[in-house]
């Protein structure tokens, strides 16, 4: 062992002294950090695997609408919307979901998958186009006040002339052809004007009677 | 830019999207990160797109223009702002999706990757991947498998951003027929004119408003300078002609790459199977091969009858129904590995076996040998010498360049010495306007500038040699000058006295239209006499009908006919058009409605992906160094 003089012998035992009055808050502040890590990294690790798994599901969603084979879709579907809610992958499967079951007839099951979205999502852009959705399903079915109710709310300002193209549409279809007009031409006001759309609603807003 | 993901089943168009794709420029960004303020061109969501990167982008997206436009290929559009715009708004567009895919955790696995290329059509031989077919087609296109292999999976990545929103369009469809039917509908339209020329006996213009004209549009009336030059073009292709290629290089890259010219022997060969199951009885297995070696036997016999025993004895039902026959193959593991070292030990016609697979037994025969070719080095030739010529012309001309440039500021008086020197061609042009002189330069302005500089129009000098474009110098010399000069008076004076009176005449008709159109529209007789109703459908112009007035034609307020709306006609007159009856289109017939119906889902939701696009630059906050970007 080694021999240290009276002066280090002072300084160790100060050191002891210090140690035994503080081990316990180093060793808690150690293990703190230590758990932060470990859960900041077990966190990322848990999002990736998810995220993976959510891929692979997504996939077979999208493989299905190229097939065009509803069947296929609805399991890796219905998982992905249980299991992995909260991935990104999973609003964007309801989406393409939604569309099949339209198209295939199933137009209450596409609602439920748009609604869906609208309450979980956590992205406001797909929010935004789930409603967009919705109204037109809405629409369709004639339940205008409906329709209405669901386009109104506050959007990014790249979504504005779309959804008052849609409102222009639907109050249309209801006679209120002064409202209609007035949606419209708010539609053609954010719609780019290089846009090919923009031809589509100037035609609905001449019909109206357009700009006098 | 992620279409061809969901195009697999077209190899056409998978092949074309190889070539024309845009690269999404993943990890790019990491290299160049950090290069401050100076080269940056663009800052997104605290990432800087930095002007190599941009440039970048511009060559590459030359690269493939100049490959699917080819002669039609006209560089000098990446000069014009507004595409170099276009462009990087489209970079910053990839960023932010990429930046999503961070946020989103977006992944795929090499599983998945695997997947998906195993099932694109253009690699599958026989409803199977194709490993050999597979690096054949990249290598036609100059891509290696891991390259290409990125490429999807950047893809594949970024699609779920894309896909949901721009193809999952839900429409109602009575708003689409609701609008079909607008876009259907006929009017029933007479037109009456108030002919301008009628009014320009009542024009009176004094000599006083002609002269004031003149003075007050100098501009109009000059006469823009001219120049006559003569020009020398360097490009890597103008020195080609001085390249030769030393049949040994041409030896060495054909030897080198033996392999791309190259096809790989394949077999067609039939068989029977006698399937054994993996958890099979032994009594089962011996009864499997005994069979196996009985029908071995009899094939043997009359080879000619294997197609019939096939049929009625082998257990593959993919191939019983067609004799057996599997189609070619080559030797690349698309068949398990006993069975292929069978079919390629044998020779044309043999019957081989019974051999045995993790399927059970296999009788094979054999039915034709289609070796491997290898394009020969005389065959090859022709294309390797243009190649390597085009190689070492655009590695010459670098040191090109510089000779090219100094031989034209050293002889300043002439451009034989650079001519001679280069052994290029001095061509002369007639006398040409500033634009014309931008046209021939590839669109350059710098050019236009220096010809018309000073220094070059007085002293006759040579201009320094220029880039107009990539890979391209000129270099000008004035050979004659003609300044801008004005018309005199007396020269034009005729002309502004014709076209001030037929101004006059049709604001003149015009008035006398907008009268009469309020006459009409009280319901009073406006002596106007229609012609006969047309009927009309929008989007059609006809004589008497120009599109400015068919727009005005289907806005009329048509709740009340007749409808009036006035609008110019041709020769500075003015029609007054009568709707008299609006002609509902009668229903559109399903199969047409339904793809209307597709059409318009598909614009909306290619609009929505802008939306979508435009939301998420919105949040990362972008901004344009607008003087770097006007950079070249």
């Amino acid at each position: 062992m080694a021999v240290y003089d009276l002066e280090e012998q002072e300084k160790l035992d100060d050191l002891k002294a210090w140690w035994q009055q503080n081990s316990k808050y180093v060793s808690a502040a150690v293990v703190v950090v230590a758990l932060v890590v470990i859960g900041v990294q077990g966190w990322r690790w848990y999002q990736r695997t998810q995220a993976e798994q959510a891929s692979v599901l997504y996939q077979a969603v999208s493989q299905a609408v190229r097939a065009n084979d509803l069947s296929k879709a609805k399991e890796p579907a219905t998982q992905i919307v249980d299991r992995f809610a909260r991935t990104a992958y999973a609003p964007r499967a309801a989406l393409l979901y939604a569309k099949m079951l339209y198209d295939g007839g199933d137009k209450p099951g596409a609602r439920a998958q748009l609604q869906w979205i609208i309450d979980h999502a956590s992205e406001d852009e797909l929010k935004a186009i789930a409603r967009f959705r919705l109204a037109q399903a809405m629409l369709d079915e004639k339940q205008y006040d409906d329709a209405l109710k669901t386009l109104d709310i506050k959007t990014d300002d790249a979504f504005t002339g779309l959804f008052a193209d849609l409102r222009g549409d639907i109050l249309a279809a209801m006679g209120k052809n002064a409202e209609a007009k007035a949606a419209y031409e708010i539609a053609l006001a954010k719609i780019d004007p290089k846009s090919p759309y923009r031809a589509f609603v100037q035609v609905k807003f001449d019909a109206l009677g357009g700009a006098q | 830019m992620f279409d061809f993901v969901y195009r697999k089943k077209r190899m056409v168009q998978v092949i074309l999207a190889l070539i024309t794709l845009p690269f999404a420029f993943f990890g790019v960004d990491y290299y160049f990160r950090g290069g401050g303020s100076a080269s940056e061109i663009a800052r997104v969501g605290g990432e800087t797109i930095s002007q190599a990167e941009f440039a970048n982008a511009i060559s590459d997206q030359q690269d493939r223009m100049r490959q699917s436009a080819g002669k039609d290929y006209d560089p000098t559009v990446f000069s014009n702002p507004e595409v170099r715009y276009s462009m990087l708004e489209q970079l910053i567009g990839q960023r932010v999706l990429q930046q999503q895919v961070r946020r989103g955790n977006l992944r795929v696995s090499d599983a998945q990757l695997a997947q998906f290329i195993g099932e694109l059509a253009p690699f599958q031989e026989d409803g199977k991947f194709s490993r050999a077919r597979y690096e054949q087609l990249l290598i036609s296109q100059n891509m290696t498998p891991l390259a290409f292999e990125q490429r999807v999976r950047q893809e594949l990545t970024v699609a779920p951003l894309q896909e949901p929103i721009a193809n999952g369009n839900i429409t109602a469809m009575s708003n689409v027929q609701r609008y079909l039917a607008l876009l259907d509908q006929q009017r029933q339209v007479a037109v009456a004119t108030v002919p301008a020329d009628a009014y320009l006996k009542e024009v009176k213009i004094d000599d006083a408003a002609v002269r004031a004209f003149y003075d007050a549009n100098q501009g109009v009336f000059q006469v823009p300078d001219e120049v006559k030059i003569e020009y020398l073009v360097l490009t890597p292709d103008s020195l080609m002609g001085q390249i030769t290629v030393d049949p040994a290089e041409v030896k060495k890259q054909y030897d080198d790459n033996v392999k791309q010219y190259t096809k790989a022997e394949e077999r067609q060969a039939s068989h029977i199977l006698i399937a054994v199951k993996p958890d099979a009885t032994d009594a089962d297995k011996a009864a499997a091969k005994q069979k196996a070696e009985a029908l071995a036997t009899s094939a043997r016999k009359t080879p000619a009858k294997f197609a019939e025993l096939a049929k009625q004895n082998s257990q593959d039902p993919g191939s019983a129904g067609q004799g057996g026959d599997l189609g070619s193959f080559a030797r690349d593991g698309s068949m398990v590995k006993p069975f292929e070292d069978a079919v390629f030990s044998g020779k044309q016609g043999d019957i081989v076996g019974p051999v045995q697979t993790d399927f059970g037994w296999h009788i094979i025969r054999i039915t034709a040998v289609k070796p491997g070719k290898t394009q020969s080095l005389d065959e090859a030739k022709p294309q390797i010498e243009q190649d390597l010529k085009r190689q070492k012309a655009t590695r010459k001309f670098v040191e090109a360049a510089d000779q090219f440039q100094n031989l034209v500021y050293e002889q300043a008086d002439s451009l034989q010495a650079a001519a001679k020197g280069l052994n290029l061609e001095v061509k002369t042009t007639p006398m040409l306007t500033r634009a014309q002189v931008q046209a021939l330069a590839q669109n350059s302005p710098k050019f236009v500038q220096t010809v018309f500089s000073a220094e070059s129009l007085q002293a006759k000098r040579n201009t320094e040699a220029l880039e107009v474009a990539p890979n391209t110098l000129m270099a000008a010399r004035v050979i004659d000058y003609k300044p801008a000069t004005t018309r005199t008076f007396d020269d034009v004076k005729v002309d502004i006295r014709r076209q001030l009176e037929r101004n006059a005449a049709s604001e003149l008709a015009q008035k006398t239209a907008k009268e009469k159109l309020a006459l009409l529209e009280q319901g009073k007789d406006a002596g106007l006499s229609f012609g006969k109703p047309v009927t009309l459908t929008r989007n059609q112009a006809q004589p008497g009908f120009p599109p400015d007035a068919l727009i005005k034609i289907f806005q009329a307020n048509a709740s009340k006919l007749p409808a009036y709306v006035s609008a110019p006609a041709e020769r500075g007159s003015f029609s007054v058009y009568k709707v008299t009856q609006v002609v509902t289109a009668p229903a559109p017939d399903p199969e047409r409605l339904k793809a209307f119906n597709n059409r318009v889902g598909d614009q909306v939701g290619h609009e929505l992906f802008n939306a979508y696009l435009a939301s998420l630059k919105t949040k990362a906050d972008v901004t344009i160094n607008q003087a770097n970007l006007e950079k070249k």
